[in-house]
């Protein structure tokens, strides 16, 4: 006999998870007691906070394609991941959170720390459970598991009232249950393409975060280079693809590039892989591809015709679907095509000539990616920081940018590098933030401490909410309304008060000598790089608009 | 594209919360709901809900896509005004006081509706029938003075012999 605590303890270990982030409380003190038998086999990180934990499970998840957990204890703790949850849905990546909750006979009479969590997250979870028999508790457990795995991957939540994590059972040991398989793609959908394909002048092909969760990086390259076609892709496709490829366009979208717009305003046949034409993407969708028919391909149906009218839909599992397309294509060339819209491809150069000048955070950005391997963990906060990163640090590797997409979580970036971390003990993981962003959930920096986590921390600190100050100057007419807070944070005192490292770039010729001795400092280091307030992310396609209304200068 | 209504037949597995679900996805999503009915079925690990939808054809797709995204639904059919058998309940409680009372009954006798409860000043009466019945017989009731009613919104069954049941998911 077992009780619901260790029953959840072997679920978790059947399901070969190793790590979990969380924090205790009342209605999790079972489940923390079963923790402390296992803890030789599963390793409990204690974040700041519960978001901290569920951002961490998120960075855990992309970073490795496995599931991250993370648990919180009942009321104030659920509630608290309902961001990082929301977070990990809207960028499809797998979860699993583990709330407690108050026993069964104290449910729905506003007892201590009680809230309805499957209530609250279901527009936010792929399914959500709540446990109040522990006979079903391990096969809601696997079952949790396989739905936040399968078919297009999101977060799925199991809320465990307090009795059912002290009551016994007897438990079999179950054997692991993988991801259901996806249906193969429809022969006759296959045949379409391919037909399109053949007939078309001016391919490109589109692709997002489904070529990441679908490791179909390889297949994509494949196919782009036997039919010779432009690739773009959008913010969380990054890494899906070698950015130093001539046939790579860069990212799509209101701060993508030029290159990659026009090409989409150009061509004749749109190749969408696993991306779903956020606004982000095509701001305007009436106007977006005009001139082309759509070949979408995805794992999850209700992304057909749900933003974009698509010509072929093809359902099925990416990687199969391109493995399929790149056996059955011939080699085809658009050079005229493809030599016309490369041509649009612009490096942007950085003057570093004044060696007492304020920095420029694509230098550091440069300086950054220079002094990192292919092999570095990238993960962002949200606001102007992010679109430098993700336009000028040329991601070279799958899951090797952690950033919010779908949400735009403020906040994000410290648990989910802690998470990321956690899962590649032996690589280096970089958080690049800003100053708005790192002020809301700094907290985790008593983490980094903890652990001794040799994370660093480059925080473009321009002292003013830039991202949202940008839009004011464009469209608001420079009515700076409450984007310039006057915070007097020392980052440098805040990073030692924490037990962390404090440094400085605040001028051009600090940069390099700097960054270098960040990544030699060994443990957490957090750098306050002084940037000007007025350093703008460009391009920029106004919110609804085409490529053709794009600001390169302002 | 014209808006038009659509009946959706939805299986999904008994859990608490079904309803609540389904109902969440159409208020995100922003489809509107003309009516819904959930019960149990033969089968009790089953429930079936019978959606009304107002929209145009792209909603449909849309919002079968979708339905058929939760891990509790099952099968979901679209199911066309005429070529299903479709009924709706209604109770309704009419000023009935002296001499109006006759008409009314007559009424009730033209409409294969039937009389449930008779009180001093009142009649409440039972109709089931298609939809557009139902708004005639309402509409000839409004004279009388209707006090209350209660309606169950469509259900209704695939014609021929096709069950849910026998349709891919």
């Amino acid at each position: 006999m077992l009780n619901g605590s260790q029953v959840l303890m072997e679920c978790l270990l059947e399901q070969g998870v190793d790590t979990v982030f969380g924090y205790p409380g009342g209605a999790v003190l079972n489940i923390y007691d079963a923790l402390y038998n296992y803890r030789d086999r599963i390793n409990h990180v204690l974040t700041a906070h519960e978001q901290g934990a569920a951002h961490a499970a998120d960075g855990y998840a992309r970073s490795t394609g496995k599931v991250g957990v993370c648990i919180a204890t009942s009321g104030p703790g659920a509630t608290n991941l309902v961001t990082g949850i929301a977070t990990a849905y809207m960028d499809s990546v797998p979860i699993v959170a583990i709330t407690g909750n108050v026993a069964v006979s104290l449910l729905g009479r506003d007892s201590f720390q009680e809230v309805d969590i499957t209530g609250i997250t279901m527009p936010i979870t792929k399914h959500n459970f709540i446990v109040k028999n522990v006979k079903e508790l391990s096969t809601t457990v696997h079952e949790a598991f396989r739905i936040a795995k399968s078919g297009r991957p999101g977060p799925v939540l199991i809320d465990l009232p307090k009795d059912v994590t002290s009551a016994m059972v007897e438990y079999e040991p179950q054997s692991y249950t993988g991801a259901s398989p996806s249906q193969p793609p429809k022969q006759e959908r296959i045949e379409m393409s391919l037909e399109l394909l053949k007939h078309s002048q001016r391919p490109l092909i589109y692709f997002g975060g489904g070529i990441i969760s679908s490791d179909a990086g390889q297949e994509l390259l494949m196919l782009a280079e036997k039919q010779n076609i432009p690739v773009c892709s959008s913010m969380m496709g990054l890494g899906g693809f070698p950015p130093s490829h001539r046939l790579w366009l860069g990212m799509i979208g209101m701060h993508g590039t030029l290159a990659a717009n026009r090409a989409a305003r150009e061509c004749d046949l749109l190749i969408v892989c696993g991306a779903r034409f956020s606004d982000r993407v095509a701001g305007n969708r009436s106007e977006f591809a005009p001139g082309a028919d759509v070949i979408h391909i995805d794992v999850d149906h209700a992304e057909f015709d749900k933003n974009i009218t698509a010509s072929v839909r093809v359902a099925g599992n990416l990687k199969q679907v391109l493995k399929i397309l790149c056996e059955r294509v011939g080699n085809s060339r658009h050079d005229e095509w493809v030599d016309k819209i490369t041509s649009l491809k612009r490096v942007k150069n950085v003057d570093t000539r004044n060696g007492d000048g304020v920095p420029d955070p694509l230098h550091i950005l440069k300086t950054i990616r220079e002094l990192t391997s292919d092999d570095v963990i990238v993960a962002t906060d949200v606001g102007q920081h992010q679109m430098w990163t993700v336009q000028h640090f040329e991601i070279r590797k799958a899951r090797s940018l952690l950033t919010s997409g779908g949400l735009g979580t403020m906040g994000y970036g410290l648990g989910a590098a802690i998470g990321a971390q956690f899962a590649n003990p032996g690589r280096q993981v970089v958080l690049i933030s800003g100053d708005g962003s790192f002020h809301m959930n700094l907290n985790e920096l008593t983490t980094l401490a903890s652990y001794d986590l040799p994370i660093v921390v480059f925080v473009m600190n321009n002292r003013v909410l830039g991202m949202v100050r940008q839009w004011q100057k464009v469209f608001y007419d420079n009515r700076f309304s409450a984007t310039d807070p006057k915070r007097r944070t020392d980052l440098v005192k805040l990073a030692e008060a924490f037990g962390c490292t404090g440094m400085r770039i605040s001028k051009v010729r600090e940069v390099e000598p700097v960054v270098k001795a960040a990544f030699a400092a060994g443990g957490p280091v957090i750098v306050d790089c002084c940037i000007s307030p007025d350093a703008n992310v460009l391009p920029m396609i106004p919110p609804g608009g085409t490529v053709d209304e794009i600001i390169e200068e302002m | 594209m014209g808006e038009s209504k659509a009946i959706f037949s939805v299986l999904a597995v008994n859990h608490p919360g079904v309803l609540l679900r389904v109902a969440g996805l159409f208020s995100r999503r922003g489809f509107n709901i003309d009516s819904i009915v959930a019960c149990s079925t033969e089968k009790p690990a089953f429930s079936r809900l019978t959606i009304v939808v107002t929209g145009d054809d792209a909603t449909f797709t849309q919002l079968t896509r979708q339905l058929l995204k939760l891990e509790d639904i099952i099968k979901v059919k679209v199911l066309e005004h005429e070529n299903c058998s479709n009924s709706e309940l209604l109770l309704v409680k009419v000023h009935a006081a002296g001499n109006k009372r006759g008409p009314i009954v007559k009424m009730v006798q033209n409409y294969g509706a039937r009389i449930l409860d008779i009180g001093d000043q009142t009649i409440t009466i039972e109709m089931t029938g298609q939809t557009g019945e139902i708004d005639d017989f309402v509409e000839q009731l409004e004279r009388y003075g209707i006090l209350e009613m209660a309606r169950t919104g469509i259900n209704a069954l695939q014609q021929g012999d096709l069950t849910i049941h026998d349709d891919e998911k």
